[in-house]
């Protein structure tokens, strides 16, 4: 358990089941005595639960295992991870980022680790990275090994290193190329290298103006989100301002619109200046 | 009454194994008794209906906590229709609980800020104990992605309690409390 979630757990508002009363099995009469066909009449407040019960029948979770029965104890000839030892460390190559996570998790076992690994769909810019990592400490052993992968949409070779004598438990996200129709788990930056704006100083942007540079590279705006509360909206007015924007899924983008020009903090705009370096036009 | 012989046993069976872990599902997550009450009624009486549809073992426990999920959801839509006024619902959520004296006050502050998906996938993980796929059987989500939903309100909460590490999140866009 982590830092916060040992935090979160002492936050804990009911940390004990409340001791089963009469009131149990009232309700339990009331409900069976119930026509299970016709109107959905709603069965209110047939008792009141003591709260102020808290003995016993605490819910014990045991955790789950995730490990095949038939999990293999030495490489099996379709491994989804290939281990290469270099001095005190092993070199994981991730061969099948669309394996299951339960492929993973009994091949790291055979090598000793409790180690969960899974990959979800991400942007072209952030496919084949480590999208995040978390041990109980907090702190990730994990070095990045390399990423190589053929963008847009290509397949990618990750692998990292991990220590051989690492002995905790550990939770490694991936980010893989999305299959079409996948919505990205992981996104990158909108404007990054390989990414549907890349090179478009689009925030600020009228709606259609930023539709226009989509078409050219085959990308639509999916969906909005407006106002405070960032509400989804299907659709807004053309002439209304893009204020920002992340990659949805192939081919598509997510904005935030609104109806007036919005307004950039110096840092904003070093950010936005930055995103463009390299681009044609840039300084 | 139209369920096949057999099913008051199976339904009987499953309210006494999980009445306990609902009934502290649900009053972790309402103001009151009457509204824990509310939540397992509805609960158990969907169960009930749907007797046919509650998967065996402990998959049931999961299947019960995504319907009393919802019908908490359910209860505080018709709690903000009660209120009417959003300024209304800004006071009621501006009111801060009273310190408790043991020094968590300020994660409970930063617990309370952060949006309902985020609480739900934390309170899941630390307070049911339950695993990433799991979490995915109540919301109805991938195992995967309920991982990274927990793993984003973790962040959240760190960043909210000035514990960041942010370094990790520099090059995944935040999606604004965007739950993919």
């Amino acid at each position: 358990m982590s830092r916060i979630d040992r935090m979160v757990a002492a936050i804990d508002p009911v940390p004990q089941a409340a001791e089963p009363g009469e009131e149990v099995a009232a309700l339990f009469e009331t409900i069976v005595a119930t026509p299970v066909k016709g109107g959905r009449r709603r069965v209110r407040r047939a008792v009141v639960i003591p709260l102020a019960a808290v003995l016993g029948a605490v819910a014990v979770v045991v955790g789950l295992a995730f490990v095949p029965a038939d999990a293999p104890v030495g490489i099996a000839p379709n491994a989804a991870l290939a281990f290469q030892r270099v001095g005190d460390d092993w070199v994981v190559t991730v061969k099948d980022l669309y394996a299951d996570p339960e492929r993973f998790t009994s091949e790291f076992k055979a090598r000793g680790f409790d180690i969960e690994l899974f990959t979800a769909p991400g942007s072209p810019s952030v496919a084949g990275q480590l999208a995040f990592s978390e041990t109980a400490e907090g702190t990730t052993p994990v070095k990045e090994e390399s990423v190589g992968c053929d963008s847009p949409g290509g397949g990618c070779t990750v692998s990292f290193r991990i220590p051989a004598d690492f002995k905790g438990r550990m939770q490694l996200g991936f980010a893989r190329p999305a299959r079409a129709g996948e919505r990205y788990e992981f996104s990158g930056r909108v404007d990054a290298a390989g990414e549907l704006l890349h090179c478009v100083p689009f925030r600020g942007m009228t709606v259609d103006e930023v539709r226009g540079a989509l078409a050219k590279r085959g990308g639509s705006i999916e969906e909005f989100r407006v106002g405070e509360k960032s509400e989804v909206a299907r659709e807004v007015p053309g002439g209304w301002y893009v204020e920002s924007a992340v990659p949805w899924a192939p081919g598509q983008v997510l904005a935030w619109a609104q109806p007036d020009p919005p307004q950039f903090t110096p840092e904003e705009k070093a950010r936005m200046k930055k995103g463009m370096a390299g681009c044609p036009g840039s300084d | 009454m139209t369920h096949p012989p057999g099913a008051r046993d199976r339904f009987e069976a499953i309210y006494h194994a999980y009445y306990p872990a609902i009934h502290q599902y649900a009053a972790r997550r309402t103001g009151s008794p009457e509204d824990t009450a509310d939540v397992l009624s509805e609960t158990f009486l969907t169960a009930w209906r749907r007797i046919a549809d509650v998967p065996e073992g402990e998959q049931a426990r999961l299947w019960l906590y995504g319907v009393a999920r919802r019908v908490l959801a359910n209860q505080r839509r018709a709690l903000s229709r009660r209120a009417g006024l959003t300024e209304r619902l800004k006071d009621a959520s501006a009111t801060r609980p009273v310190s408790r004296g043991d020094g968590l006050d300020h994660v409970r502050e930063a617990f309370d800020d952060l949006s309902v998906r985020d609480r739900e996938v934390l309170a899941l993980a630390c307070w049911e104990e339950l695993s990433g796929p799991e979490i995915g059987k109540v919301l109805g989500c991938t195992g995967t992605a309920a991982r990274i939903r927990l793993h984003r309100a973790r962040k959240r909460l760190a960043r909210a309690l000035g514990l960041a590490t942010v370094e990790e999140d520099q090059a995944i866009v935040e999606l604004r409390g965007e739950n993919l």
